[in-house]
């Protein structure tokens, strides 16, 4: 193993000088976060892997496609994984999105919506959050999928997502507004489907 | 801080960049108003079920067998990189031309030889040809006299050699000729008279026939052979003249 220390760049170099051991090192920093957002984006494992293995086939076939002063390697390889994700959804269809009628202006319209909500998480047993935010992230439109899974799943900054999805860090922010709403109303459905719903309005100092 | 200003800051409220003073004023504002007390308790409680939802999945990697598989790739690839490249068209049809080119100037190159080949033997034939009167060579006694005297052959210095002898022989039909021009290495004596003076003139219509004889046989031919020898077989040519006797005879070793 080449090591771990050493940079994504000073990897990629030795990489393409076919060390093998530097691929390896790269390799294992890097695929778990781009695994994740595959499976987020696709909630398919398989896609996840096959994603994965993409993108690191694209980096040994072409590592010349990264231009360093473009942004990071994780960025890169983020925004590769990103469009076989795309395709795929694009393929399968297996999202079910949400309706969404409202222009990408952010966090303009959306707090009326929430006048006279209750929190739709607060009885959900763990678990059950889990899934429920998982599928609630599925539901999105991949469009503000992309951007929830990027900036509060993979915690990813906002200008970095802003490299990885080739728009400026407004727009980021105005998605992952809209974003979130859609996402809460959607839970806040469920929650209110559900035959024990309870009421919740409690908001501490310190939340 | 008024419901419009809450609502622009709400989303970055678990953001550790948010400024403590704004968070202290939307704090504020959220416990006198219900409805961005709400909005905040949302976005805190989707908060924690999006952390959730990464915690659950921190440990999700691909399988190892994408690992092996992208190992598996980054050899062949680097094998192939270091692996000549496959030529462009263009640089196909060039070399291909150039071959063409060699191949024509080879074979250019090996008719001419040909033809200088052919034309050189045609001008070996004529002058074998010119020569033909003196293919035999000319009788000699020192041969008879030296095995009169000591009973053996003539040292290799003293006796024509397989190139005088091809020379010498005489090809004509009737005659198995490559039994007198066949032998390469072998060394021959001079020709000795049977029964007379060899004549040049025999020469010309004369016939070689090889003959193996017991070397006792020498003894009718006037030699000295000694007992030991006697046993021995002699390869030797005789010259036939054109009336069926034999004119000479010469020894091969």
């Amino acid at each position: 193993m080449a090591p771990p220390n050493l940079s994504d760049g000073d990897l990629l170099r030795l990489m393409k000088a076919g060390n093998e051991d530097a691929f390896l090192t790269l390799y294992r920093r890097r695929q778990g976060g781009i695994y994740r957002f595959a499976l987020h984006m696709s909630g398919d494992p398989d896609v996840a892997e096959e994603v994965t293995q993409e993108v690191f086939m694209a980096l040994i076939r072409n590592p010349e496609q990264y231009e360093p002063e473009r942004g990071s390697l994780g960025a890169f390889l983020y925004g590769v994984a990103r469009n076989h994700v795309l395709r795929q959804i694009e393929r399968d269809r297996r999202y079910a999105p949400l309706t969404d009628d409202s222009a990408d202006d952010g966090e303009g319209v959306w707090g009326a919506s929430f006048v006279g909500m209750v929190d739709p998480l607060t009885d959900l047993a763990r678990a059950e959050t889990i899934e429920r935010v998982r599928q609630g992230v599925l539901a999105l439109p991949p469009v503000y999928r992309e951007v929830v899974v990027l900036c509060d799943l993979q915690e990813v900054d906002y200008a970095e997502a802003a490299k990885v999805l080739g728009c400026p860090v407004g727009t980021v922010r105005s998605r992952l507004h809209r974003g979130r709403t859609l996402l809460m109303q959607k839970l806040r459905g469920w929650r209110q489907g559900e035959p024990n719903f309870k009421t919740h309005s409690a908001v501490t100092s310190g939340l | 801080m008024n419901c419009q200003e809450f609502q622009s800051i709400v989303h970055d409220w678990c953001q550790p960049s948010l400024d403590p003073g704004v968070r202290r004023d939307g704090l504020g504002h959220a416990a006198t108003c219900a409805k961005c007390a709400i909005l905040l308790a949302s976005v805190q409680s989707l908060a924690v079920g999006l952390w959730a939802l990464a915690e659950a999945s921190v440990s999700a990697e691909a399988s190892p067998s994408v690992e092996k598989a992208l190992l598996q790739a980054f050899e062949r690839e680097h094998r192939r990189k270091g692996a000549p490249r496959t030529p462009s068209r263009w640089e196909l049809a060039r070399w291909t031309a150039s071959r063409w080119v060699l191949a024509v100037g080879v074979a250019t190159a090996l008719v001419m030889v040909g033809l200088g080949v052919q034309s050189w033997r045609a001008h070996q034939r004529i002058v074998e040809s010119q020569h033909g009167q003196s293919r035999v060579a000319p009788p000699s006694n020192s041969g008879k006299e030296q095995l009169a005297a000591g009973g053996t052959l003539p040292e290799q210095g003293q006796v024509a050699t397989a190139a005088d002898q091809r020379r010498n022989s005489v090809p004509r039909a009737g005659v198995a000729p490559q039994k007198a021009l066949q032998p390469t290495s072998e060394l021959a004596t001079d020709f000795l008279p049977l029964g007379g003076v060899l004549d040049p003139m025999d020469f010309e219509q004369a016939e070689l026939v090889r003959v193996s004889l017991p070397a006792s046989a020498l003894v009718d031919l006037g030699m000295n052979v000694n007992e030991e020898a006697g046993a021995a077989t002699i390869t030797a040519e005789v010259l036939i003249g054109e009336d069926g006797t034999a004119r000479g005879i010469r020894f091969l070793r």
